[in-house]
């Protein structure tokens, strides 16, 4: 081997070494998690390995049954039907607006944009008095229509995203689309939305996590428990006046990582895939 | 192509701009308007939400600039949002750019990297949060593996307290980082191989390539987690059980508005502040806006 | 043109979705008999109420309940957005500290119509029990439990030291820190911080000694601080020793099983008596209870019976007549009670109480017991806190840390607690 080489393989042998040692510190505080899912609610706190003394199944199937008059079925069930509407809804509504305040010169464009931008910084807590009063009005309160629909709006968030992946396509792309005969919206539909695609997944995947993990907006709008998502039955578990399953709450929350999980590691590959130049420098 | 007039195709634009931002729009003004230009009716009120709100005209305000835990919740989130925010940004830059390969190796070490943000504020944060910093944490029983005897409370100590939530912060980084990575693999790669081609190496590349590309991706996460650092609650309220504590050293500026919301049965006061926030968070991307044009580089020319 | 297709597809979806949604069934028809139940709990308690609404639909086929519950955490925030939208239930759980609120908003209904009436049976009822839910001489709220403010402690620990347990009627506060110096002393176990969630509930059982309240009509009912400084010049004595847990410890908010108590650091911990099984569960080891000790010179009781919780009708109800219903049974049912099994609380209706006593676990019994004898050494309870206490009790705590952490000194931290309480009393 030349020595070349052998630096090659060291740097590597480095690098991988680093980027482990470092996974295990950022990774510990949810493997304690996993491996408390195991554990007997008295050893969580007594013993500091990660190894259960004694692996405990059960953990899983005390926290699934819950109160036995709501289950996690039902739990789960309603996380993903709200989390997945709102995700399609959100993202799907966000490009299209962002292609509205990125390509097309309308007038007012700079106000409402502003406007936007302002939304992203009230926080929660003083409109969500005014904004239950609404729904409560309109009748909604006690269904998923309010956490819903309005995500069809489109998050600022991801429009924000989205519209700074657009400025970075050439206005070339769009022109030589539109000499072809297309008007804005095909213009949208056929040369920008593909070519954001690394910002619509991302966005897909901010919705699913955010929706997954929103607490208090179900707590407001769903009264009935066999409406209630994962993100509220974990918050149920424990009252400071009895005793906690801990066990069965570590054991449902490792279980509500899975589809936020596995959501990522689907789309991750379209993000590292890249962006398909064809063409794009004449 | 058929010559429309310019005033012609001005309304065209008009009309087709309003129609493509029309899910917002409509979004905005059913849900969004009459929300905020309540919220700003209640910052000059007396409301307890249990009764009606009483005109009180500018006496939150009053209030607000001798109210010392407004102060104290105000330093508390600046320090908070000028610490974390630089810090989880290079964090996620440097990361990215390591990770920017497509290796399955890397995939799983980005998974990994990001399965921290995924956790979010859930209870579960907060007793690890516990477990770690306590006096007979985790991290003291670290330290004193490598030789560092001690048994600061991190967790319990005004002093240390607030870096746990900054440490919070940094270690959700993956969400930043993940940003990174997508604005990172949208540089064609075509640049850098023709800046190969005239003898470049690395680190004019980085300099010359990536970082003028990646800028508006910057951009992006430099104004949102600006935000995010300002408004942030539901670490701080993991982390402290709601309280702030100890001694206020973690009590951030949304969490003290919270308080005073629901705990202090005080929704005019909270409104003030909240509009106050607006203000500060307003005025500095307003100028993080305003600066961009000197150092933002976008591949469209705008204009058309 | 794969794009295209999908795109076009998901522009669709999006137009549908919506109406998807709005064409899922409308909402049961409200019938005059429907009612909505509301409650903070845990799993356990969930059940149980459960079925005790099951037992009640079985009694009453013509009522149907709708439940909801949440834990502690947010149910606050949703009943109070609930009353701010007129849009709550028509039985919920209450809570002392939030009752004279809500009770002087025009939130929730005088019950004493339906007592008269005969739908609530009060007839079994100590009024003693029923004091802590009344203003102004009306019923706004039914206990579901009584509690007690106690300390418990282990007794092994005492025994390991050879100190004989004391008589907790008699004890004084002299005795405490004798007994916790020498506890320190002879087996290194510390003692705990008075109360750490809520200090106030230690220093306001000494001044009720004094036959004064911590909450006057307006700003504090008390005016010497000789009493607020002992409480805290023992704990400060404490620490000066060592004996005391540090603050820095101490008041970071933890669940029982993470607290100095469950891990043996402490021997003795502050609570309500209905936190008893919570605390003797996370300990895993017996425990005793006992009244808090008394002050020099005592000329009142300190302990009172507190309502751990309330049943409330709000105002705002659309069947109150049902939540009436509902609340008597819950209340006096004899069968619906076993399986509640004090859960709440010890049960007020004298008869349920002394059935339950019988039929409860030992750790449950340790508690009616310790009722028992705290009701025979209570004082009156005092009116409902009143508006602003919730800033002050995070005064409070935050003043005892700064006076623990030798932040300020001792007299300067009782003279700002005391200013500071009168002014955010007014």
């Amino acid at each position: 081997m030349t020595n070349r080489k052998i630096k090659h393989l060291l740097g590597q042998a480095a690098f991988h070494l680093v980027v482990i040692l470092l996974a295990y510190v950022m990774l510990y505080p949810i493997l304690w998690m996993v491996s408390n899912s195991f554990k007997e609610t008295a050893d969580i706190f007594n013993t500091t390995s990660l190894i259960p003394e004694t692996f405990r199944f059960d953990n899983y199937a005390r926290g699934w049954r819950f109160n036995k008059s709501v289950t996690f079925t039902t739990f789960f069930y309603n996380s993903f039907y709200y989390t997945v509407l709102s995700t399609l809804g959100a993202v799907l509504a966000s490009s299209l607006v962002a292609y509205g305040f990125a390509r097309v010169p309308f007038r007012g464009r700079s106000f409402w944009y502003g406007c936007m931008f302002m939304t992203m910084m009230i926080p929660y807590q003083v409109v969500m008095v005014p904004q239950f009063i609404i729904f409560h009005k309109l009748g909604w309160i006690n269904s998923f229509k309010p956490l819903i629909i309005p995500q069809f709006a489109g998050l600022p968030f991801f429009i924000f995203l989205m519209v700074q992946f657009i400025r970075q396509i050439p206005y070339e792309l769009d022109d030589s689309a539109k000499i072809d005969g297309c008007n804005r919206f095909s213009v949208f539909t056929r040369i920008l939305f593909p070519l954001i695609k690394p910002a619509v997944i991302t966005s897909t995947i901010f919705s699913f996590y955010w929706r997954w993990d929103d607490f208090l907006g179900p707590l407001l709008f769903l009264n009935k428990p066999r409406l209630f998502t994962v993100s509220l039955a974990l918050r149920m578990f424990s009252d400071p006046m009895t005793s906690t399953d801990w066990s069965a709450i570590f054991a449902m929350g490792t279980l509500s990582l899975v589809p936020v999980l596995v959501i990522f590691l689907i789309f991750q590959k379209y993000i590292v895939q890249g962006l398909v130049t064809t063409g794009l420098k004449g | 192509m058929k010559q429309l007039s310019a005033r012609k195709r001005a309304w065209m634009d008009d009309f087709s701009g309003y129609a493509f931002i029309s899910p917002w729009l409509i979004g905005f003004f059913a849900f969004s308007i009459i929300p905020i230009l309540f919220s700003l009716y209640y910052s000059f009120t007396k409301y307890d939400i249990l009764g009606d709100p009483v005109f009180n005209g500018l006496e939150n305000f009053r209030t607000m600039a001798t109210d010392e835990l407004f102060w104290q919740s105000l330093k508390v989130t600046f320090f908070y949002a000028f610490v974390s925010v630089p810090l989880r940004l290079i964090f996620a830059f440097f990361v990215a750019m390591l990770f920017n390969r497509g290796t399955r190796a890397i995939r799983v070490y980005q998974a990994i990297y990001y399965v921290p943000s995924l956790v979010g504020g859930s209870i579960a944060v907060a007793v690890m949060w516990r477990r770690l910093f306590m006096a007979d944490g985790a991290l003291n029983a670290a330290l004193a593996k490598i030789g560092i005897v001690t048994d600061v409370s991190w967790i319990g100590d005004p002093n240390t307290a607030i870096w746990t939530l900054i440490i919070l912060a940094i270690w959700q980084f993956g969400s930043s980082m993940l940003i990174f990575l997508a604005g990172l693999r949208q540089i064609p790669k075509e640049l850098y191989e023709a800046a190969s081609i005239d003898g470049a190496g690395a680190l004019r590349k980085f300099s010359h390539i990536t970082v003028p590309q990646i800028t508006p991706v910057i951009f992006f996460n430099l104004v949102m987690q600006l935000i995010n650092g300002f408004t942030v609650f539901t670490q701080a309220f993991v982390v402290s059980g709601g309280s702030g504590d100890p001694l206020n050293s973690t009590l951030v500026y949304a969490l003290y508005l919270y308080q005073r919301a629901f705990k202090y049965y005080d929704m005019g006061y909270s409104s003030a502040m909240a509009w106050v926030l607006v203000l500060i968070i307003g005025l500095m991307t307003g100028i993080v806006f305003k600066t961009s044009s000197s150092w933002v580089f976008y591949e469209a020319k705008e204009g058309k | 043109m794969k794009g295209k297709h999908f795109l076009i597809l998901a522009l669709a979806f999006l137009m549908l979705v919506p109406g998807f949604i709005f064409a899922q069934p409308a909402a049961e028809a409200s019938k005059a008999s429907t009612m909505r139940l509301a409650w903070w709990g845990n799993p356990t308690r969930d059940e149980r109420t459960y079925k005790a609404v099951e037992m009640f639909q079985a009694t009453y086929p013509e009522i149907t309940i709708e439940t909801e519950t949440t834990g502690w955490g947010g149910y606050w925030d949703k009943m109070n957005t609930q009353a701010a939208a007129g849009s709550l239930p028509d039985l919920m759980q209450h809570d002392y500290a939030y009752m004279l609120q809500w009770v002087q908003r025009n939130q929730l209904a005088d019950l004493t119509p339906y007592v008269q009436k005969g739908i609530i049976d009060l007839s079994k009822i100590n009024e003693s029990f029923l004091s802590g839910g009344r203003v102004d001489g009306k019923l706004y709220g039914i206990s579901l439990g009584t509690n007690a403010v106690c300390l418990t402690y282990d007794p092994a620990v005492l025994a390991k030291a050879g100190i004989a347990e004391p008589d907790s009627t008699t004890w004084t506060w002299a005795d405490f820190e004798r007994i916790a110096l020498e506890i320190y002393r002879k087996t290194g176990v510390q003692t705990i911080p008075f109360f750490t969630t809520d200090p106030k509930v230690g220093f306001d059982n000494m001044i009720r000694q004094t036959g004064k309240a911590t909450y006057g009509k307006t700003g504090l009912g008390f005016t010497d601080p000789s009493v607020l400084r002992e409480f805290y010049a023992i704990q400060l004595r404490l620490l000066d020793a060592g004996a005391l847990i540090r603050p820095e410890i101490a008041f970071v908010s933890v669940s029982p099983e993470e607290g100095a108590f469950a891990k043996g650091q402490s021997w003795v911990e502050f609570i309500w008596s209905n936190q008893y099984v919570s605390t003797q569960a996370a300990a895993k080891r017996p425990l005793k209870l006992a009244l808090l000790p008394n002050i020099k010179g005592a000329t009142a009781k300190g302990t009172f019976l507190k309502p751990s919780m309330f049943f409330s009708i709000p105002a705002s109800a659309e069947n109150p007549e049902a939540a009436a219903k509902f609340l008597n049974y819950f209340l006096n049912d004899l069968s619906v009670n076993d399986f509640l099994m004090g859960e709440r609380g010890v049960p007020i209706p004298d008869d349920v109480r002394e059935h339950m006593a019988t039929k409860v676990d030992t750790i449950n019994k340790q508690i009616f017991e310790y009722i028992s004898l705290a009701s025979k050494n209570a004082g009156p309870i005092d009116a409902p806190d009143p508006a602003g206490s919730g800033e002050f009790l995070k005064m409070v705590r935050d003043v005892t840390q700064e006076i623990l952490l030798k932040r300020v000194s001792l007299d300067e931290g009782v003279s700002r607690l005391m200013t500071r309480g009168n002014q955010i009393l007014k």
